[in-house]
């Protein structure tokens, strides 16, 4: 399959972008960057600027909230089709995670002030982000409740 | 009537207006009927029985209105609103005709008793089934704009009606006139089943209830209804209101007849008497309705206005403590023939609409199937123990319509909380649905908005003075100028602007004041305001502003110049802008082509089209917005190859709409190809400008042209969608429903073959992704076309269920077509609800993605193209 198939596909099957048409997804493909990281580097450190977000497309990386960058305490552990970083396309905070790359892996990568010319030339794509964000907060509160209940 | 027809015209649509047409001329036969009976009723019983019996009956009322609401409420949801109707008209007439029957026999006079209990709760249930009845025929918009017309015929038919029973019951006697209600229940009976048999059945709302207990179910809205009123002082006060003023008005009535019975022994004179206060009482209301109330709330506020239903009734009580009781049954008359329905009524339902919609359901139906009939029961119960003594009832009268009067005052204060509390939420309601929210002209309200205003939150203030502008107009003005003294600059200038449309000269020295401490921008738009004016105080700064070095104020000062019509003035102002538009400074030309959207100038048009060479997205779009306002067509190849340049390199929307704009101006064909181009922009306020030019063009090549690019997918999806919309307005309503079943069709053989598709490959998974979003979006436009023919509720919720993951809903929805008469659309659409493979013919996958890649959706073809390559 195409190259940009491919993205489509990873793209769509994130929680940021499920609810964005397939036609405006591909636009933001095409704005994509690409880059590379090596086992034991890390993608970004606790209280770095957010300016981009990241979806991994091949590769194994770890998420830690320990400002100790030998530490192996990972909260999650993220693989292909996994998207992060996305928070910080929408308000200014600084990292809250470090993310250390397990296994050699490619990331793409999508930057804030590309995303928002897209959003603004393409509202139909902000709406799509908005039912994604939402679906979302919509299961954390599930399972605040849960947990709750529990 | 012929205003009547114009409003009927100007507010219902084409499909609609022969339904207003039967529902005005049933309510009319209904309306007459009833009122016949009721002057009838009380002729007949009063005669036989006497008052005295009276209270008798205000239990039975109690009891047998409760029991009919509970009936009804447990039918409602569950059976055709015209069912309901036939049996309620049909139960009325075969009991009518029983009931007249059993009058010619020696037990006659039992018939009475009964006769008025019949036509009270009628009247009452029929009044309460109507709405919904009505509402089925027509969208929730519609059904509220069209209702009052509608029910205008009932008031003409109960005025009608009265002068009838006035004419007809000295001659023919009262209980022959029951044959001429019995006449018009038939009459009516016959137009219900008549207009069904033409028209089919009224659609089933989505919330039709299956299983369950019914009664357990309308207990429990019941429950509801008591749940709200502990919630909100607003409907526990208006509860309280009505209970105090439903035994007033029993009392009341108790002291009218009482005074008739006395005064017109011969049953025919008080028959005539009965007709003749509805006559003219109805009339009397009618004009009030449409001339005073209106005026009346709109100066005094609702509030006001729902304290003169109390009021009069407490004056009308208090004329029965005097000795001429005649003229005091007279006054008592006026008060519930025209009083209730020209003051209360209005204002009550004003003063619900605070309420959300499903709180004001409940409320009614608790209002009719208890407060109501427990109001009556105590009104029945007073009378019969202070009937016998001398001002007993009257006394108690007026200790109850004061109660009623105080409930309503603590009324009037919690439907003040309840706006203000609500406040909040609307300071962010765009402006056009502030506006058709009913004003709301009262004191406290504006207290608290000015209070607003003093807030430091500059949103917020801007927020506040939005509403305190819409609600008070020229009233705001000297508020939002005393707020600008200590808000930011730009804060500053947003009030100027929302005081501009409602400020006068009266306010011209506060106005200036106000300049002071303005900087440049803020002083060019107080000072804009004040020349468009023509201000005479502000002439004086015309020259200030032209000899200033701030571009903008130059521009507003040529702006004064040319304004005022003063020739020295006019030609410095020219000078300066033939300076400016020279200037190589973008700031100034930017501002003398701003000047030149107010007041265009086509001696300039020259360096407006030149203007159009430069890159600041800023200047371009006042250099556009001048071309528009100039209105001249665009003929210049230059100038047309550049707007459309400028449009497909701009990122900003408004740089875009603008060239749009200018776009409209483009001669024959290149006007149509570049708004066809405009129709498809990802800005939805670009394609409504693209799409409002392109309906305007009217011409049936237009139609074609468009048709032809959604064909072929010139148009994309969100083009396409306004190609609709611009379609509806230039083509019959039978070539919608063609379009739409075009689209619903590729909408079902989508769905099939989304159906078909392995999604254990990559490929597999991305044409199911895209093919099943191509199925809801072609479904989408399939009935957002069909939504704009006369079937609309139908339509939407058939929308809202084919995207829904709730299965539940979709078969509520195929239930809900059973009742569709386009059989050809219904099929389209229960195919999309329920999915059937093999119904066009193709049954491999293979075949389907053949037929996807060739196609004429590019992007679905090339999908398709990726899964026949893997």
């Amino acid at each position: 399959m195409e190259r940009f198939f491919e993205r489509l596909l990873l793209l769509k099957k994130t929680g940021t972008f499920a609810d964005v048409n397939t036609d405006d997804l591909g636009v933001v493909v095409a704005e994509l960057g690409e880059e590379a990281f090596s086992a034991g580097e890390r993608v970004f450190d606790i209280g770095d600027p957010s300016d981009r977000m990241y979806l991994v497309e091949t590769g194994k990386l770890g998420v830690s909230l320990s400002g100790d960058p030998r530490t192996t305490d990972f909260v999650s552990v993220l693989g292909p089709g996994d998207c992060f970083g996305e928070m910080g396309l929408f308000d200014d905070e600084p990292r809250s995670a470090t993310v250390h790359v397990l296994d050699d892996a490619v990331l793409l990568t999508l930057e804030r002030d590309k995303l928002k010319g897209l959003i603004l030339g393409y509202p139909q794509l902000g709406l799509g982000l908005l039912r994604g964000m939402s679906r979302r907060l919509r299961g954390v509160n599930q399972l605040l409740t849960t947990t709750k209940e529990e | 009537m012929g205003w009547y027809r114009s409003f009927v015209l100007s507010l219902a649509r084409p499909g609609e207006r022969l339904a207003l047409a039967y529902f005005f001329l049933l309510l009319f036969l209904v309306g007459a009927g009833l009122a016949i009976g009721q002057g009838v009723a009380n002729t007949l019983f009063l005669k036989r029985f006497g008052v005295e019996n009276l209270p008798w009956i205000y239990f039975g009322q109690g009891v047998g209105l409760a029991a009919a609401s509970f009936v009804y409420a447990t039918l409602s949801d569950r059976v055709l609103p015209e069912r309901i109707l036939l049996a309620i008209v049909g139960a009325m007439t075969g009991l009518l005709l029983l009931l007249w029957v059993l009058g010619q026999t020696q037990w006659g006079g039992w018939s009475h008793p009964l006769l008025y209990l019949l036509q009270v709760i009628a009247s009452e249930i029929l009044a309460l089934h109507f709405t919904l009845y009505i509402g089925s025929h027509f969208d929730a918009e519609q059904s509220k704009r069209l209702m009052p017309l509608a029910l205008a015929g009932s008031q003409l038919g109960e005025v009608s009606g009265g002068l009838l029973l006035a004419v007809g019951a000295p001659v023919v006697g009262p209980a022959n006139m029951m044959l001429l209600w019995l006449l018009t229940g038939t009459l009516a009976l016959a137009l219900v089943r008549a207009w069904h048999r033409r028209h089919g059945a009224t659609r089933r709302s989505n919330s039709v209830r299956r299983g369950g207990s019914q009664w357990t179910q309308t207990l429990y809205q019941v429950r509801q209804g008591i749940g709200f009123a502990r919630k909100s002082p607003l409907l526990r006060n208006s509860l309280w209101t009505i209970y105090f003023t439903v035994i007033s008005l029993y009392m009341l009535s108790y002291l009218i007849k009482d005074a008739f019975v006395r005064e017109f022994p011969r049953a025919e004179d008080l028959a005539a008497v009965f007709g003749m206060v509805t006559f003219i009482g109805g009339s009397v209301a009618f004009l009030a309705q449409t001339l005073i109330t209106p005026r009346l709330i709109d100066r005094l506020g609702v509030r006001t206005v729902s304290l003169i239903f109390p009021l009069s009734t407490l004056f009308a009580l208090s004329m029965f403590l005097m000795p001429w009781s005649l003229f005091a049954a007279f006054v008592g008359t006026a008060n519930r023939r025209v009083m209730l329905p020209a003051f209360r009524n209005p204002a009550r339902s004003l003063m619900w609409q605070a309420l959300p919609d499903y709180m004001q359901g409940r409320v009614r139906g608790l209002t009719l199937a208890v407060v109501a009939p427990t109001a009556m029961l105590t009104a029945g119960l007073l009378v019969e123990v202070l009937r016998k003594l001398p001002g007993g009832i009257a006394g108690l009268g007026v200790a109850v319509a004061l109660l009623a009067w105080h409930f309503s005052r603590l009324g009037n204060k919690a439907y003040m909380d309840t706006i203000v509390n609500t406040l909040k939420e609307r300071l962010f309601v765009p402006s056009d649905q502030i506006a058709r929210m009913p004003p709301v002209r009262d004191n406290r309200f504006f207290a608290e908005l000015v209070l607003g205003l003093e807030g430091n939150d500059e949103v917020m203030v801007e927020g506040y003075g939005r509403i305190l502008v819409e609600h008070f107009g020229p009233r705001a003005v000297p508020e939002l100028l005393r707020r600008m003294d200590r808000a930011s600059q730009p804060c500053r200038d947003r009030l100027v602007h929302l005081a501009s449309d409602h400020v006068f000269e009266q306010h011209a020295g506060v106005w200036l004041q106000r300049l002071k401490g303005c900087d440049a921008h803020g002083r060019a738009s107080m000072l804009g305001v004040a020349f468009r004016a023509r201000w005479t105080q502000a002439q004086p700064h015309v020259t200030e502003c032209l000899e200033s070095s701030n571009p903008r104020l130059v521009a507003c000062g040529i702006l004064g110049g040319l304004a005022y019509g003063d020739s020295t003035l006019r030609t410095a102002a020219l000078e300066r802008l033939q300076k400016m538009l020279g200037s190589n400074d973008d700031a100034s030309l930017t501002a003398a082509l701003e000047m030149m959207n107010v007041i265009p100038l086509p001696e300039f048009r020259p360096v407006v089209c030149q203007a159009l060479d430069k890159e600041v997205p800023r200047l371009l779009i006042h250099a556009l917005r001048a071309l528009d306002a100039l209105g001249q067509p665009i003929v210049e190849a230059a100038s047309k190859s550049r707007v459309i340049e400028i449009y497909l390199g701009a990122t900003e929307w408004p740089l875009r709409a603008a060239c749009v704009r200018a776009m409209g101006h483009f001669p024959h064909p290149a006007r149509i190809d570049s708004l066809m181009l405009a129709i498809d922009d990802p800005q939805l306020q670009i394609q409504k400008i693209a799409a409002d030019l392109l309906s305007a063009q009217g011409a049936s090549w237009v139609a074609e042209k468009l048709l032809d690019a959604m064909q072929t997918w010139m148009l994309g999806l969100r083009g396409q969608a306004a190609a609709i919309t611009v379609l509806a307005d230039m083509l019959p309503i039978a070539r919608i429903r063609g379009i739409a079943l075009l689209y619903l069709d590729t909408a079902c053989r989508y769905s099939e073959w989304f159906s078909l598709i392995d999604v254990t490959t990559h490929q597999g998974q991305l044409l199911s992704t895209v093919l099943g979003e191509r199925v809801n979006q072609m479904a989408d436009l399939g009935l957002r076309a069909l939504a704009l023919g006369p079937d609309r509720p139908t339509v939407e919720i058939v929308r809202a269920a084919i995207t829904s993951d709730d299965r539940r809903q979709r078969m509520r929805c195929l239930d809900l077509l059973e009742d569709y008469a386009d059989t050809e659309v219904r099929e389209h659409m229960r195919r999309l609800l329920h999915p059937v493979v093999g119904a066009h013919g193709l049954v491999t996958v293979e075949e389907a993605a053949i037929a996807l890649a060739r196609g004429e959706d590019s992007w679905l073809a090339r999908v398709a193209q990726q899964w026949r390559t893997a």
